[in-house]
């Protein structure tokens, strides 16, 4: 699945941040060519989801540069972040979807009320969208609280691709989830990376995840990157950190999260 | 040798949060200002607002008004009944009420409501991610949250006010016509007669003033709530209390700017 292209879609070098006294990111590398779809993996409390947000510029970072194709996010031109989010697509770990709008208009947010979009188009839209996650028409006009937790991840799956996006971030995508539910979760994912050739990032702990959906997997450990490889070597990676992690081992190099 | 803890330390502590958070809100004040008057416009948003904050609160600030103006009837009562004083009744009334107890009580009664409502709402949007789904559906959470209701906060209050102000009155002629024997005629008219465009104008000022500092405590502490479900209850409370205080100081400078000589 790795591109051709030789910029790195997706570039993350020395991240760092912190929480206080707390360092969660300690100079945290990673790339993801375009085309790829890279699994972030590690324990609870170990800064994925930290990375995550600090990539989409939600949190500021301490020190270290995100590039997207090439360009540093804080060199982008006054307009350009919001020119980014509009080709990213993002999938939140409780699904994040407005509460005080139907699930329509969470799914064509960016296009109705940001963008130019018509109301009946829009609509449109995102019925078609929500199609291609496995939901009809009657659960375009409900609202998030009346729908499951599966299919509130189907929903904010569609609101994630409604613009087509080039890069797609999920984090936890089947968190919270039963076996069968969060199965149907991934196969959803991994149709929508391949029909979408989005670069992609998936902030996992659940294996069978990062087995289904990435082509290449990372592993974060102490606030940096300490094995990345293609899924296929996961087994046999020689890394002590990973092995411990894919065989769920409580004794070895990683600690569970410890007390703040 | 052992060091002794400076006395000034504490006080010193807090002087600096306080400037600290005083630098925030204007931070926060500024940047909601400058995205109410860049484009993209909410009107819709502004408009289910403007219902929110104005058309569900006036059964509130109706009872409100009411019982303040009964009460206010038979209190002016006890006293100028003292100095035989009785017909100075309906203009202290109608004045007190249109320069500072409607707007006043009106814009406490809105902050109950309404900046405890935003903080809870905004709050469990930062609490649950949807302040950031905001962010990479490429829109502006300022623009789209706070901006409509700030234009609706500041539109709603002063018809509030003024609808306010024709209860209270209406409730200090029904205890001064009904109990203590004023003619219906006479109360109106010196009503009229005593009341100036600077007093309801005033009011109005204020009103605006109150309804854009309700909004902006409300989202303040709803954007920067924290820690789930406890945090959202702390910011709500905040909230009610940072909106409250802040009506009554200003309604002070409001009222030194537009009558001190």
């Amino acid at each position: 699945m790795t591109g051709s292209s030789q910029v790195p879609a997706i570039e993350l070098r020395g991240l760092v941040k912190r929480f206080g006294r707390k360092i969660v990111l300690d100079g945290m590398d990673l790339t993801a060519m375009a085309g790829d779809s890279l699994a972030v993996i590690g324990t609870s409390g170990t800064g994925k989801s930290v990375s995550f947000k600090c990539a989409l510029g939600l949190l500021p970072l301490d020190a270290g540069t995100v590039r997207f194709a090439g360009t540093p996010r804080d060199q982008l031109p006054s307009s350009g972040p919001q020119a980014l989010m509009r080709r990213t697509g993002v999938l939140f770990q409780g699904s994040a979807l407005f509460d005080s709008l139907p699930i329509w208009e969470n799914v064509a947010f960016a296009l109705f009320h940001t963008g130019s979009m018509r109301r009946a188009q829009a609509y449109e839209l995102a019925c078609t969208k929500l199609a291609e996650v496995g939901l009809d028409e009657r659960a375009a006009n409900l609202f998030p609280s009346e729908l499951s937790g599966g299919m509130q991840k189907r929903a904010a799956i569609a609101r994630a691709i409604a613009a087509d996006p080039e890069f797609l971030f999920f984090d936890e995508p089947t968190s919270g989830l039963d076996p069968i539910t969060a199965a149907t979760i991934n196969r959803l994912i991994e149709d929508c990376v391949t029909r979408l050739r989005a670069t992609t990032v998936t902030i996992t702990h659940d294996l069978a995840s990062a087995r289904q959906i990435a082509n290449r997997v990372a592993m974060l450990h102490g606030g940096r990157v300490v094995w990345e490889g293609p899924v296929a070597e996961l087994d046999r990676s020689g890394s002590a950190h990973v092995e411990q992690f894919v065989h769920g081992r409580a004794d070895g190099p990683v600690t569970a999260e410890p007390p703040t | 040798m052992r060091a002794w803890p400076n006395p000034l330390a504490p006080i010193g502590r807090v002087v600096l949060e306080f400037l600290a958070a005083t630098g925030r809100v204007a931070l926060f004040t500024a940047e909601s200002v400058l995205a109410a008057v860049r484009p993209p416009y909410f009107f819709r948003l502004a408009v289910r607002q403007f219902l929110e904050i104005g058309y569900y609160s006036l059964p509130i600030v109706g009872l409100t008004a009411i019982f303040t103006g009964m009460v206010l009837a038979l209190q002016s009562y006890t006293g100028f009944s003292r100095f035989a004083a009785e017909s100075a009744i309906p203009s202290v009334l109608v004045v007190s009420l249109t320069r500072e107890l409607g707007p006043v009580l009106t814009a406490l009664m809105v902050a109950g409501r309404v900046s405890a409502s935003i903080a809870a709402e905004t709050g469990t949007m930062r609490v649950t991610e949807q302040l950031d789904a905001l962010v990479t559906l490429s829109a502006n959470p300022l623009q789209y949250l706070v901006a409509p209701r700030l234009l609706a906060g500041v539109l709603a209050l002063p018809p509030l006010v003024l609808i306010a102000d024709v209860i209270g009155t209406m409730g200090g002629f029904l205890i001064s016509v009904g109990k203590l024997g004023f003619e219906p005629g006479i109360f109106l008219n010196r009503c009229l007669e005593s009341l100036q465009t600077l007093d309801v104008v005033s009011g109005l000022v204020k009103a605006a003033v109150f309804g854009f500092l309700i909004v902006l405590m409300g989202s303040y502490h709803g954007f920067h709530s924290e820690g789930g479900a406890r945090g959202v209850g702390r910011a709500t409370t905040n909230a009610v209390m940072s909106a409250s205080a802040l009506i009554l100081v200003a309604n002070y400078l409001i009222t030194e700017a537009f009558f001190s000589r």
